[in-house]
């Protein structure tokens, strides 16, 4: 085929960061998590199935949450700044809630986005072998609605995204972007910690 | 710092393709499209504001549409079967409406899509320095809809994209893409022809 240019315009982000030296911090928010499981065992029903999911963190007064949003904070700030070009006023800025989800064996975590927010993000604490990967939805209906029969699946006809993260990633993403949670086939818990960003209008 | 990496999930592609010997096609194009403006100089309204729509061209019998097509048929086959990954049937595709609109001096196009259809193109006959570039809408309705207050424009908070075509240029792109035409700010004639394209089972 003679050359021809392909634009890909109007794309979604996730923005995959590694985090270094996560295993002592996740060691921490674990024992963090598992404290409010025994204290609040019921926990709150969100898009959760069969999994536990915890009341808000403390923000305020939990020394491993406050190092946790010090982490956090630095890769909002480049995302919002360097690569999606918001304004970044710190005093607009709020990291909350912030949450975890433990999804023991046959659990997932139907599809859903978060309102009233910009941006959310899931940081992966623990995340052994086949226990549910994170699937994304193209957030255009006019495209999932009605299309031709698809034959192989690519970048601009696929209407599902699969990421395999690893213990350590943080995922940052637009908070309308519907995604859903695979189930944990393992036999280990499944741990992330999820949170929303918002700004605040100037 | 850390590791970083960025996924852009579900773009939105736009083709362009230049056609070869494009100036010998353009010639027949704009001799049929002038033919075709003097026996209907009313024309049609859709999105135009002050240019001229022509009613859609005969696709059925020879003539400088069918040989135009035949310039581009197996680019568009191979976009379809390659880059957008779906299923090539020869007689399921079908161009189902192609018409040309000429834009003089302060004619534009307002925003638009394409219903009831795939593919959508645009191809330049006539394309005067400053006479409207084409302008296409984010369609995410839940990103442009409300947002933080932009201080850099980029891919990602950006919610419009100019393409500056030249003549001779066949754009290709989703019928459900939301896009406009600038004003003609030249002194000569903007002349495209566009069409559409089906797929079926």
């Amino acid at each position: 085929m003679k050359d021809y240019k392909v634009r890909r315009l109007f794309s979604t982000p996730v923005f995959h960061f590694e985090i270094e030296n996560y295993k002592k911090l996740n060691t921490e928010l674990e024992n963090y998590i598992l404290t409010l499981k025994k204290k609040y065992e019921k926990g709150q029903k969100k898009s959760n199935y069969g999994g536990w999911h915890s009341p808000f963190f403390d923000l305020v007064n939990n020394s491993t949450v406050k190092k946790f949003v010090l982490i956090i904070q630095k890769f909002i700030q480049k995302v919002i700044i360097d690569e999606i070009g918001w304004k970044y006023n710190s005093d607009k800025v709020k990291i909350a809630p912030i949450w975890s989800i433990v999804n023991k064996k046959g659990s997932f975590n139907i599809q859903h986005n978060h309102p009233n927010a910009y941006l959310s993000a899931v940081y992966y604490v623990r995340f052994p072998e086949n226990s549910g990967n994170i699937k994304f939805f193209d957030p255009k209906e006019q495209k999932n609605i009605r299309y031709p029969k698809i034959k192989n699946y690519t970048d601009m006809s696929a209407a599902i995204t699969e990421i395999t993260p690893k213990e350590g990633d943080l995922l940052i993403f637009p908070a309308y972007l519907y995604h859903a949670v695979g189930e944990n086939l393992s036999e280990d818990d499944r741990i992330i910690i999820s949170f929303n960003v918002d700004i605040e209008n100037e | 710092m850390a590791k970083k990496k960025i996924y852009n999930l579900f773009p939105v592609p736009i083709f362009q393709y230049k056609i070869e010997n494009y100036q010998e096609i353009n010639q027949e194009l704009l001799n049929y499209i002038l033919e075709l403006q003097k026996k209907n100089k009313i024309g049609n309204t859709h999105s135009n504001r002050g240019g001229w729509h022509s009613p859609n061209f005969d696709l059925v019998n020879e003539g400088p549409p069918i040989n135009f097509i035949n310039k581009f048929k197996d680019f568009l086959k191979h976009i379809i079967s390659s880059d957008m990954g779906w299923e090539y049937i020869p007689n399921k595709q079908r161009i189902v409406a192609m018409w040309a609109i000429i834009n003089k001096k302060n004619s534009f196009n307002v925003m638009h899509n394409h219903q009831n259809c795939y593919l959508s193109a645009s191809y330049y006959v006539r394309k005067p320095e400053d006479s409207g570039d084409i302008t296409f809408f984010d369609p995410k309705e839940a990103k442009t809809y409300r947002f933080p207050k932009i201080e850099k424009y980029t891919e990602y908070s950006t919610e419009i994209v100019t393409i500056e075509p030249e003549e001779g240029d066949l754009l290709i792109f989703p019928s459900y893409l939301y896009h406009a035409v600038g004003e003609n700010l030249s002194d000569d004639n903007r002349v495209v022809v566009s069409f559409n394209i089906d797929i079926g089972y």
